[in-house]
C-alpha cells in the first residue's frame, strides 16, 4: 500500500508539481503514509509481545490457564481463507475479462453456474436452468431497458 | 410567503379531474422496483417513462416522474437494508445500520423505520418548499466553493468516528479512499494516476466503487452461509414488526427532523444531493446520540436519520429545479427534460408567473407521500421475503446485478470492472478487519473536496483563508469544529470509563 501511495504521488508530481495539482494529493498521501507507519509499528509491537508471551506460556504451569486475551482467542480476521472462497474470488474476478472478450451473456452464465455450484448447489438441472433463466432475464431486460448497447456473444453471432 | 390565490388555483387543478391521481400509484411502484433492484435506479425509470409523459398534461407528467423519484428513494433503502446493496448513492449510509439489523433478524423493524422516515422526511422537505421556495433558492445562490468544501469535510469527519474495526485502520482506509478519489483529471486539467488509461480520465467511478466495496464484498463475504439470517425463526415476515418500525420513526421526530433539514438544505445544492446529505445526517445523528457506540451495529436511529435525509433531498433538489432551472442530479435532470418537452422552463420567472403550477407540484407530492405509506406497507412484506431466499441462489444473482448494474452508470465496461476490483479490495479489507465504510466515504468525497478546495484556493487569491472571510462558510466551520471537539471529548471520556 505504501509503495502504491508513493508511486501515485510521484506520478502526480510528474504530471504537475504546482500546488493546483497537489493541494489535496500531497497531504492525503502523507497522512496515509503516516498511518501505514503507525500501523506497521503497532503490528510489529503486537507480534513481538505475542512472541514473548508464547515463550512464557510454553512453561507447564501456564499453558493450562492461558489468559482470555492471549493470541489463541484473537478473531479469525487475517487467517488463511478456505480454498473454495479463493476459487469463488477467482471466478468473480473472471467476470471482468469474460465480459470484455466474450460478452456479458457468457460472463453472467459462467459466473452464475460456477458460483451457485461453489455455494453448494449440486443438482445439475437446477444449476443449468437457474443459469439459463437468470442470463436470459438479466441480459434481455438490460438490452431492452438500457439506452446503451449491451455487448453479448449472442449479438456477435447474429 | 404563501400566495393563497395561487394555492387555490393549484387545488382546483387537482379537483376538476382524476387524471393527476391515476399516475401516482404506478409511479411509486415503478420507482420502488427500480430503486430496489441493484443496477437499476429511479433516474433510469424516469428516463424510460419520459416519452410516455409527453402524452400527459404537464402536472400529471411531473407527478408521474416525482412519484418515481419518491418511490425510488425509498426503494433504495430496501436493497440497502435487506442485502447491503445501496440501491441509490443516497442510501449508502442506510446500509450502516440497516443491514446489521437484518442480520440480527430485525429486518421488518428496519423496513418500517425506513418507510416512515422516508415519508416524514419527504413530507417535511415539501413543507419547507411550500413555504420557503423563494428564500431557499436565494440561499442556494449564496453557497459557493468554501461552503461546499465545509459541507464535504463534514461528511468526511464521519470516518473518524465509525465504530467499525480499529480507529487507525479506519483513518487509513478513509485517507486511501480520498487519494483514490483524486485519480483522473482535476479541475485545472491535470491528469493523475491514470497511467495512460483514457478510461480513468473522469476518475474512478465512485458509485461503481461504492457498489463493489459495500455490496459485492459483503456478498462475497457471505460465502458458505445458507441464509442472510441464520436463525429460521427470525426470517419471518411480520407486519406487526414493520408497524413497530413505523411507530418508532414517528416517536423519533428529534432524529428525523434534523435529517430532513440537512437533506433539504444539502439536496438543494446542485451536484451534491442525497449522496452527501445522508452521510452528513448520519454523522450528525451519531454525534447527538446518547449511544453513539451502537451506530453501525443495528441502531434504528441510523436508518431513520439517513432515510429522512436522502428522501428530503428530493424536496431540496426540486427547489433548485423549479426556482433556478438547475438540476441537482440524475432524477431532476430527467425532470428538466420533461419540463422542456412541455415547453416549460424552470427559473425565477417560472415560480413568479406559474405559482399555481409550482404549488400544484408541491401539493401533489404531499398526497403522493401519503400514498407511499400504503403502497410501501403493501410491498414491504414481499420485499422482506428476500431473507428467506437461500444465499446459494441469492448471492451469485445479486453479485451479477451489482457488476452489470454499473454498466449503465458509466456507459462503458469500466463500471463493471470497477465493481469487480473494488469488490475484491473490499473482501480483503473485511478479511483483515479494515472498515470498508471509511474507504467508501473517502472515495465519494475525495473528488468533491479536491475540486471545492481548489476553487476556494483560487477564489481566495491562492490561499484558503477565504473560508473564514465568508459568513456561511465560517458558521459551517465553527459548527464542524464544535462537533469534532464534542465527539473527541466523548471518545476520550468513554475510553477513560472503559480503562478506568
Amino acid at each position: 500500500l505504501a509503495v502504491g501511495l508513493i508511486v501515485y504521488l510521484i506520478e502526480a508530481m510528474n504530471a504537475s508539481s504546482r500546488i493546483d495539482n497537489l493541494i489535496l494529493i500531497a497531504p492525503a498521501v502523507s497522512l496515509a503514509l503516516l498511518f501505514v507507519a503507525i500501523l506497521l509499528g503497532k503490528i510489529l509491537i503486537t507480534r513481538f509481545k505475542s512472541r514473548a508471551g508464547n515463550i512464557q506460556t510454553t512453561t507447564p504451569a501456564t499453558t493450562a490457564t492461558a489468559p482470555a486475551s492471549s493470541p489463541t482467542t484473537a478473531p479469525a480476521a487475517g487467517t488463511m481463507p478456505d480454498p473454495y472462497i479463493v476459487v469463488y474470488l477467482l471466478v468473480f474476478f473472471a467476470i471482468a475479462p469474460l465480459s470484455v472478450y466474450a460478452g456479458f451473456d457468457v460472463a453472467v452464465f459462467v459466473f452464475i453456474l460456477t458460483a451457485t455450484w461453489l455455494n453448494g448447489e449440486r443438482r445439475v438441472w437446477v444449476l443449468s436452468s437457474y443459469a439459463i433463466i437468470f442470463t436470459t432475464v438479466v441480459i434481455g431486460g438490460f438490452s431492452k431497458i438500457l439506452s446503451v448497447p449491451v455487448p453479448t456473444l449472442w449479438e456477435r453471432f447474429l | 410567503m404563501i400566495n393563497f390565490a395561487a394555492a387555490s388555483a393549484a387545488i382546483a387543478l387537482f379537483t376538476h379531474t382524476w387524471a393527476p391521481w391515476l399516475v401516482v400509484v404506478p409511479g411509486l411502484i415503478i420507482g420502488i422496483v427500480f430503486g430496489a433492484i441493484p443496477g437499476l435506479s429511479f433516474p433510469i425509470a424516469m428516463a424510460l417513462f419520459l416519452p410516455f409523459s409527453l402524452y400527459l398534461d404537464f402536472v400529471p407528467a411531473i407527478l408521474l416522474l416525482t412519484a418515481m423519484f419518491t418511490g425510488g428513494n425509498f426503494g433504495g433503502a430496501l436493497a440497502s437494508i435487506l442485502i447491503n446493496v445501496p440501491g441509490t448513492p443516497g442510501s449508502d449510509a442506510t446500509c450502516f445500520d440497516g443491514f446489521p439489523m437484518t442480520k440480527q433478524g430485525r429486518h421488518n423493524e428496519a423496513l418500517g423505520v425506513a418507510l416512515f422516515a422516508s415519508v416524514i422526511g419527504t413530507g417535511i422537505s415539501y413543507l419547507i418548499l411550500f413555504f420557503m421556495i423563494q428564500p431557499l433558492s436565494e440561499a442556494v445562490l449564496r453557497i459557493g466553493a468554501p461552503e461546499m468544501l465545509m459541507i464535504a469535510i463534514w461528511g468526511l469527519t464521519l470516518i473518524a468516528f465509525l465504530d467499525e474495526g480499529s480507529f487507525l485502520k479506519g483513518l487509513l482506509a478513509g485517507t486511501v479512499g480520498v487519494v483514490l478519489g483524486t485519480v483522473g483529471m482535476n479541475s485545472v486539467g491535470v491528469l493523475r494516476g491514470t497511467f495512460g488509461s483514457m478510461h480513468l480520465i473522469d476518475g474512478i467511478p465512485a458509485v461503481a466503487g461504492l457498489i463493489g466495496l459495500f455490496a459485492a464484498s459483503e456478498l462475497l463475504h457471505l460465502f458458505g452461509q445458507n441464509f442472510i439470517i441464520e436463525d429460521p425463526g427470525k426470517r419471518k415476515v411480520d407486519v406487526r414488526k414493520i408497524l413497530w418500525g413505523a411507530g418508532y420513526s414517528l416517536r423519533r421526530f428529534k432524529t428525523i427532523l434534523p435529517g430532513a433539514l440537512i437533506g433539504t438544505g444539502v439536496g438543494a445544492l446542485p451536484g451534491v444531493g442525497a449522496a452527501i446529505a445522508n452521510l452528513v445526517s448520519y454523522s450528525a445523528a451519531r454525534a447527538r446520540s446518547k449511544e453513539p457506540k451502537t451506530f453501525g451495529k443495528g441502531n434504528p436511529d441510523g436508518v431513520a436519520a439517513t432515510e429522512a435525509a436522502n428522501s428530503s433531498a428530493e424536496g431540496g433538489s426540486m427547489a433548485t429545479l423549479l426556482a433556478l432551472g438547475v438540476p441537482g442530479g440524475g432524477g431532476t435532470a430527467v425532470m428538466l427534460g420533461a419540463f422542456a418537452m412541455h415547453n416549460v422552463y424552470g427559473g425565477p420567472r417560472f415560480i413568479v408567473d406559474h405559482k399555481d403550477v409550482v404549488y400544484a407540484i408541491i401539493l401533489g407530492n404531499f398526497v403522493q407521500v401519503l400514498v407511499l405509506v400504503f403502497v410501501g406497507l403493501a410491498l414491504l412484506p414481499f420485499a422482506s421475503a428476500v431473507v428467506k431466499m437461500p444465499l446459494r441462489y441469492l448471492a451469485p444473482g445479486v453479485l451479477i446485478l451489482c457488476v452489470f448494474g454499473a454498466y449503465p452508470i458509466t456507459g462503458t465496461i469500466i463500471g463493471p470492472i470497477a465493481v469487480v476490483i473494488f469488490g475484491l479490495i473490499g473482501w480483503v479489507m473485511r478479511h483483515y478487519d479494515y472498515p470498508v465504510t471509511a474507504m467508501v466515504i473517502g472515495l465519494l468525497l475525495g473528488r468533491l473536496i479536491e475540486g471545492e478546495m481548489l476553487r476556494s484556493f483560487h477564489l481566495g487569491s491562492n490561499n484558503l483563508w477565504i473560508i473564514f472571510q465568508r459568513p456561511i462558510s465560517l458558521i459551517l466551520f465553527l459548527c464542524l469544529a464544535a462537533t469534532l471537539v464534542y465527539q473527541m471529548y466523548r471518545f476520550f471520556r468513554d475510553r477513560k470509563k472503559v480503562t478506568g
